[in-house]
């Protein structure tokens, strides 16, 4: 390979970047029979319209049906620069790329604000529970912590809805605004009603994420508790709080930010697959239906879209623990 | 005149196979300025005495059990073993009456924090200095323990110092608030022996320069028959004997003392090296009686139950039954 | 355990690094400390034991569930679990019974309702003749744990389905499933990461390279995603045992690259150490290093983590299937029977569906726990 470590950064990036594609593509083959068959026979199934010859003739040639599997992925990645990832079954057609970007942000928004939450949560309890080991309330947290961790988001997702409509008796019944709010612009009364519908399944998201990161802040704290230049600090007569957050905590952290590449994945799983229930406006629901409609192009665009974003996501996570830890940034 | 009287000093381990007694009935005094070695084998509890004095004591599992510990300060004297170990008190003692270095230079400074921003830390925790003040007195200290370049090298992490270096940087930073007793725990027991005898001479230099008194808790006697003017040996959590540095090479008195010296290489010695016979006993299975009785070729009945201190002159003590005809009394 | 205490330096040297450095208190051997830190780990037994019984129930369903997965009676569509009792208005009874539930026409609503009829009690009785069925597909029985004897009423732990199926005796079949996923998956898991792992970490080079960008790059795929993705290009057409075998695939098929990592490291590690280097210098054939050597040197980390795998290809399994594109009926999973409860409707008026959910959430809650105790346990002098 080469010697500049940031070339070589990239250029295994770009080779990741390629096998994900590749990986995408292998998805989009697996089912039988080709997508614009597939869009036909929807077609018709729906509408009762058959797709006009002149449109077919051009998707046949867009995309190389008939021809090898190979001119099939070169055609299909030679879209990527105009922004055209192939066309959607369920959607009539439409380009995959306006459906995704329709939907990205909220994406983007659940699973970050989530991780928000679950780190603004978990640090501090994780520094309570490593100052306080072995006492009860401890022993207490570190039990609830693995009960987080156990309860599949899925699983809360649907309790979740059993809540709201059995007990609650209201009439959610999933989605990120009320009816009366679907369509109308920004206003306060929106923002208000959105961020009601948005926080159960942000608590959700954030309950798996925050055990994790518990788990891992307070197992962190007491290794670096036992830690030589604790009793440095201690000794230089700094108070204990100064201690544990300036000193033992901001170094147990830095763990957390290499392992945000973990824990980002997991994040976007319980975003997608609670949005397929509680039928959130992000990717999950379209990549659902396109999955079980075999809307293939949409399903694997979806894919590598939500492996380019871990991809950068971990990007972001080294350069983060680069700047947090001195030893990293000089190598 | 008296800086530290230690008086029956019990400091007890609360661990879950039961209660240890790591400090057993210990007495000393260290007067200003002067050098003082403790020496033992590790678990004899020399490093326990000095974290005692420093209120360091692992919380919750270690503790002070009975004794005093005297130490002059404030123009009166005041009992270290009564006060919080994390209140104010002792807050204000640790790091500006009682410095302290420890044995692992490679972990005692936090990696993310600058050398330069450690030591000033230590500064203005104890003192008006402004941050500027502050810098230019840490670089004075980095140049004083003999740091080349202090300027640029006060800007560096950690990693970019070598062992010898951090040590020295320890020291710079142990010496910010000009501690009247400075507790060195095996300060060069994990550095070259060329860097030993810097560290040594550094130390020497520092105490003279200042009127410190130095505590050096070692487990080698030829450290302190370097630098050391008075010299305790510590077993099994109890003082065995207290001496002066040449009398301890000498004519020691306490059957350990001597094996100890036995153990130990000289150069131009053609002597066989002797061991001392058998093992330190694990902590419960601490003998009834003198602790070294099991180890001890002059052992004899009497050993079976524990030896007062026998004060052979004004200089020796000794806690051992074959001095039994030398005036007897507590020290 | 006075046999087990000793004062030779060998065994009490390695507790001389611990914190309270000044203390040798080390007098156990490794195994015996092992095993002490396990079983001081209540919860870590108590959650062993709860597996234990689960999958004692899933070898010997047909036993344990007093009817066939299929049988159902449609008058009984959704009807209620029938709670065991000893005492009712007419007295009490040693043996317990249950009251039947029938369908009545409320007098408000007019709707059709299930109520116990109070007037009827059925009596349970143990050992009990019923449907047969194979006990790991060798030996035919029709023996049952417990049941009624009436040929009419039936007895309903935890409700019936629409089809008035008993949902308990579903749920203990569905366990074939849902348990055996897991377990298989992390086999074929844990084989694949060990060995493509050691091979990685032992030869290096070109072969380790790729490698390891290859599980960089699955590894960036969020894994229900792409479980979801390879899963439903499983043909619908696949007669189910296929279907399984496929899910198990898919499941094992992003698992194994984290164990592979693991595994990859930890040789790299152990391939510096002595013992090793020895081996290789007196000439023996890796094959030999690694069967002697590597394995079982790793066998304690590759056990916690196999371990802590277990629940996350489980949930696996149980997401994929309630989604409706994990294993198709006749089959029957956890997740599957969720997925029949996943009806706003369903869920409000018949709130017993959610049981399935109560077993997915022990199952790996009780794998998350022994996981956790056996982690603890490999590092005794943690």
């Amino acid at each position: 390979m080469f010697k500049n470590p940031v070339i070589n950064r990239i250029l295994s990036a770009l080779f990741t970047l390629w096998l994900i594609s590749v990986i995408s593509f292998i998805v989009i083959q697996l089912p039988p029979g080709d997508v614009v068959s597939n869009f036909v026979r929807q077609q018709e199934l729906i509408s009762g319209a058959s797709v006009p010859p002149e449109t077919l003739e051009f998707l046949r040639q867009r995309f190389g049906f008939g021809e090898p599997v190979y001119v099939q992925y070169l055609k299909w990645i030679a879209g990527f620069p105009k922004g055209d990832f192939g066309f959607s079954v369920i959607y009539d057609g439409a380009e995959v790329a306006d459906i995704v970007a329709r939907r990205i942000g909220m994406t983007l928004l659940l699973a970050i604000l989530a991780l928000f939450l679950s780190w603004g949560l978990a640090i501090p309890l994780g520094i309570y529970a490593a100052t306080h080991k072995n006492r009860f309330s401890d022993y207490l947290m570190s039990n609830v912590a693995l009960f987080g961790l156990s309860i599949p988001d899925f699983l809360m997702a649907v309790v979740y809805l059993f809540i709201a409509i059995f007990v609650m008796g209201s009439d959610y019944t999933g989605g990120l605004f009320s009816e009366a709010y679907v369509d109308a612009a920004w206003s306060v009364e929106r923002f208000w009603d959105f961020l009601k519908h948005l926080a159960v399944p942000l608590l959700i998201l954030s309950i798996g994420g925050m055990a994790g990161t518990f788990r891992i802040m307070r197992a962190n704290l007491l290794d670096v508790l036992g830690q030589q230049f604790v009793e440095t600090a201690r000794a230089k007569g700094l108070r204990e709080r100064v201690v544990i957050y300036k000193h033992a905590a901001r170094i147990a952290i830095n763990p957390l930010i290499s392992r945000l590449g973990m824990q980002l994945p997991v994040l976007l799983n319980g975003t997608i697959i609670i949005s397929i229930v509680l039928d959130l406006p992000t990717l999950g629901p379209p990549f659902y239906r396109a999955l079980i409609a075999q809307d293939m192009y949409l399903a694997g665009t979806v894919l590598m879209l939500l492996a380019v974003i871990l991809l950068i996501g971990n990007l972001i996570a080294d350069l983060l623990l680069a700047w947090s830890d001195p030893r990293v940034r000089d190598g | 005149m008296t800086l530290l009287s230690v008086q029956g000093l019990h400091t007890h381990y609360h661990v879950e196979q039961g209660t240890l007694r790591a400090v057993d009935d210990v007495s000393f005094e260290i007067a200003e300025g002067e050098t003082v070695g403790v020496v033992g084998e590790s678990g004899c509890g020399k490093s326990v005495t000095a974290r005692s004095i420093m209120g360091l004591l692992p919380r919750r599992i270690g503790e002070i059990a009975a004794g005093e510990i005297r130490f002059a300060a404030r123009g009166g004297t005041l009992d270290l073993a009564q006060q919080d170990p994390l209140g104010p008190v002792m807050r204000d003692i640790r790091g500006n009456d009682i410095g302290m270095i420890f044995q692992e230079p490679m972990t005692s400074l936090n990696p993310v924090y600058t050398i330069g921003a450690q030591i000033v830390e230590a500064i203005r925790l104890h003192s008006d200095l402004s941050k500027a003040d502050a810098w230019a007195k840490a670089e004075q200290l980095l140049e004083r323990v003999g740091i080349n370049e202090p300027a640029r090298r006060a800007k560096q992490y950690p990693h970019a110092f070598s062992g010898g270096m951090r040590q020295r940087a320890m020291i710079a930073m142990a010496l910010s608030s000009d501690p009247r007793l400075l507790i060195a725990d095996e300060p060069t027991t994990a550095v070259d022996v060329t860097v030993e005898a810097q560290i040594l001479a550094l130390l020497e230099e520092l105490k003279r320069e200042r009127n410190m008194a130095l505590m050096l808790i070692t487990h080698d006697l030829n450290v302190v028959g370097e630098i050391a003017d008075r010299v305790i040996v510590m077993y099994l959590g109890r003082v065995v004997e207290t001496t002066t540095a040449a009398r301890v090479f000498d004519d020691p008195k306490h059957p350990y003392t001597r094996g100890l010296l036995a153990s130990l290489p000289s150069l131009g010695r053609r002597t066989r090296l002797t061991p001392i016979e058998g093992t330190v006993p694990g902590p419960h299975q601490r003998p009834a009686g003198c602790p070294f009785a099991p180890r001890c070729a002059q052992a004899t009945e009497k050993c079976n139950t524990q030896p007062p201190t026998f004060r052979i002159d004004a200089e020796t003590s000794v806690a051992c039954w074959l001095y039994d005809d030398a005036e007897a009394g507590h020290a | 355990m006075t046999d087990t205490v000793s004062n030779t330096p060998a065994t009490a040297a390695p507790a001389a690094e611990a914190p309270l450095a000044e203390h040798n208190y080390q007098l156990l051997s490794v195994r015996q400390l092992m095993w002490r830190k396990f079983l001081a780990n209540r919860l870590a037994v108590l959650s062993a034991l709860v597996l234990i019984l689960l999958y004692l129930a899933t070898i010997f369903a047909g036993f344990v569930a007093p009817y066939g997965p299929q049988n159902g009676k449609s008058r009984l569509s959704y009807a209620p679990p029938t709670p065991i009792q000893f005492c009712d208005d007419a007295g009490c009874s040693l043996r317990p019974f249950v009251h039947p539930v029938k369908a009545e026409r409320s007098p408000v609503t007019f709707l059709l309702e299930f109520v116990a009829d109070e007037e009827v009690r059925e009596y349970i009785y143990f050992f009990e003749r019923g449907d047969s069925y194979k006990v790991l597909g060798l030996v035919t029985s029709d023996l049952h744990l417990f049941g009624l004897r009436s040929d009419d009423a039936r007895i309903a732990l935890l409700g019936h389905d629409q089809r008035g199926r008993d949902l308990f005796s579903r749920i203990v079949y569905g366990g074939q499933v849902s348990l055996t996923v897991g377990l298989i998956g992390v086999l074929i898991m844990v084989m694949l990461g060990a060995v493509i792992g050691a091979l990685s970490g032992y030869y290096g080079g070109w072969f380790d390279n790729f490698v390891q960008r290859f599980i960089e790059t699955l590894r960036v795929f969020p894994e229900i995603p792409l479980w979801m993705a390879l899963s439903a290009a499983i043909p619908p057409l696949w007669p189910p045992e296929w279907v399984y075998a496929g899910i198990v695939v898919v499941l094992a098929f992003l698992g194994w690259t984290g164990l592979a990592r693991e595994v990859r490291g930890l040789t790299l590690s152990l391939k510096k150490r002595d013992f090793v280097m020895a081996a290789e210098a007196s000439g023996a054939s890796t094959g030999w290093i690694m069967r002697k050597h590597l394995i079982p040197n790793m066998l304690s980390h590759i056990i916690v983590t196999a371990t802590l795998a277990v629940p996350v290809t489980i949930l696996g399994e149980s997401a994929l299937s309630f989604l409706g594109i994990g294993v198709r009926p006749p089959m029957i999973s956890w997740g599957l029977l969720l997925s029949d409860a996943f009806k706003v409707q369903v869920i409000a008026l018949y709130p017993w569906m959610l049981f399935p959910a109560a077993f997915i959430f022990i199952t790996v809650l009780a794998f998350n726990f022994l996981g956790d105790g056996l982690r603890d346990m490999v590092d005794p002098f943690s």
